[in-house]
């Protein structure tokens, strides 16, 4: 009798169970957000090449590897996050969140070790130093904020003398290059002091090479800046707009019609419509343009002559980085696809 | 005394399991076409769970063309109404009203900036305007107490248009 009673608890309890469970859903949601959950918001190298780390804005980080299609997810945060970095050394993830400040990871275990607070708003750029002794970045406000890696990511006071601009690089020996649209500065974090300033003219800052050359891009257009010569030696704009109709069920004879309309790998070209740049890198002899016409072109750094055309995206071309051998290219887009290609 | 706790055990679940069976019937025969929603926010999404419309009150702030917030979520001005999404979760446009001067708006966006706006405010003047990336070409249609004006800005510079010809 004692056990008949026992299992009649048991399934009494078990039945209730089902209908607390039958009775919350997902159909709620807390608030509206207008989050794209699908898109990819920030990439970078974990490995030296065909590993990345990708980030969403529904808070999610994951491994993509080249190759395998599903990602393997890191940690998950209740924030949007707009930017990753990596440091191989310690095996941390440093994310930038919307309303969470920066959030450091462990690689492994996918645990928090670490909220680093912003003063206001949040960063959508976060760079470890090229040792990884030091994170850096800036808020939307322009606070700009470095991190000592070593101490436990203790603040650093930024200098009051140091000029103002957006940080883009600090190498080893504490050199910092900040750019704003009227200087490139390189600023020595240890002395306080400038150790170079170029006069420019900068749209949005995209990328600068190893030799100090640098692309500024304005909308549609990205210039180079030859730092020999300490002048713009071209501006580049994505040709065309090549667009995949092939689901369209009048596809065949549009290219039957008008062939010369099409790329040899059936992409209609759509002549004279430029549309804006996302991002810009350099990588050995070229340069990469990505933008939202869904593209990648790549360009001859020397002569800027438009050398191929990387196509295959779905949607805007978000973001692109190249590893540090500048051997391969990774790019993300606004509906969470990503591809490897080879430099 | 055991025996009358299994009972009423048993008949407890048997009536909880009967109510709970009846729910789903419930659920399942339930017509909603006479029903009225009252909701703060309704969200469309596509197959991928993009979100394409949203019906909401406050709407949420709106984010630049790569993806991030130009705001704060709660510091944006407060607006309501429908706003409408592209596939890669781009806004796009909205039909909403303002919470603080009264205004209602209209407006269309290109995948980098606003490019058209109907606005009627609340003492009456209405404007319709149509511009380019830069705003250096323009048509404006305007409409105040005792005025109307059309004006029409072409490389940014306005082109005179003739008034009350004869």
């Amino acid at each position: 009798m004692k056990s008949k009673s026992v299992i009649l608890t048991g399934f009494f309890l078990l039945y209730i169970s089902f209908v607390v469970r039958a009775q919350t859903n997902d159909l709620f949601i807390g608030k509206l957000t207008a989050i794209n959950p699908a898109s990819y918001t920030d990439v970078v190298f974990m490995g030296a090449k065909d590993t990345v780390l990708v980030s969403t804005f529904s808070g999610r980080i994951a491994m993509r590897v080249n190759g395998l299609g599903s990602e393997k997810v890191i940690a998950v945060l209740n924030d949007e996050i707009y930017s990753l970095a990596y440091n191989p050394v310690r095996k941390e993830i440093a994310a930038g969140t919307l309303e969470s400040g920066i959030i450091v990871i462990d690689q492994k275990t996918g645990k928090r070790l670490k909220a680093l607070r912003l003063k206001t708003t949040w960063s959508v750029s976060l760079l470890y130093a090229d040792d990884f002794a030091y994170l850096f970045t800036q808020d939307q406000k322009g606070n700009r904020y470095i991190w000592d890696v070593h101490r436990n990511y203790r603040e650093l006071p930024v200098s009051s003398k140091m000029p103002p601009g957006r940080m883009v690089k600090l190498d080893k020996d504490g050199l910092l290059t900040i750019v704003s649209t009227r200087k490139i500065i390189i600023w020595d974090i240890r002395n306080d002091s400038t150790v170079k300033e170029t006069d420019v003219v900068l749209s949005r800052f995209g990328d600068m090479d190893q030799e100090g050359n640098f692309l500024s891009v304005d909308f549609n257009t990205c210039t180079k800046y030859n730092s020999i010569t300490g002048k713009n030696e071209f501006t580049l704009m994505h040709p065309d707009w090549l667009r995949d109709l092939k689901d369209y069920p009048d596809y065949e004879d549009m290219v039957r019609s008008a062939p010369e309309d099409f790329t040899k790998d059936g992409l209609l070209i759509m002549k004279d419509y430029n549309l804006q740049l996302t991002m810009v890198r350099f990588a050995r002899d070229k340069i990469f343009t990505a933008s939202i016409d869904r593209s990648i072109r790549v360009w001859d750094k020397k002569s800027g002559t438009l050398m191929r055309s990387l196509t295959g995206h779905m949607a805007t071309v978000n973001k692109i980085k190249v590893n540090a051998a500048e051997t391969q290219l990774v790019s993300i887009d606004l509906k969470g696809g990503i591809k490897f290609w080879n430099v | 005394m055991k025996s009358k706790l299994f009972y009423a055990v048993s008949i407890m679940n048997v009536v909880m399991f009967s109510f709970y069976f009846l729910s789903f019937r419930e659920k399942q025969d339930n017509d909603l076409v006479d029903k009225i929603l009252k909701v703060r926010g309704l969200v469309v999404v596509d197959s991928l769970g993009i979100e394409r419309v949203i019906i909401g009150s406050p709407l949420p702030t709106a984010q630049s063309s790569f993806g991030n917030r130009i705001y704060p979520r709660e510091k944006g001005a407060a607006v309501s109404g429908v706003m409408l999404y592209d596939a890669e979760g781009q806004e796009r446009g909205g039909y909403v009203t303002d919470d603080d001067y009264g205004n209602v708006f209209l407006t269309l966006d290109s995948k980098t900036s606003q490019s058209f706006l109907a606005i009627a405010e609340p003492n009456g003047s209405t404007a319709l305007q149509l511009w380019d990336r830069k705003g250096i070409n323009k048509i404006s249609l305007e409409t105040t107490d005792g005025q109307a004006d059309i004006v029409l800005k072409r490389n940014n510079k306005t082109v005179k248009l003739y008034q009350d010809e004869k």
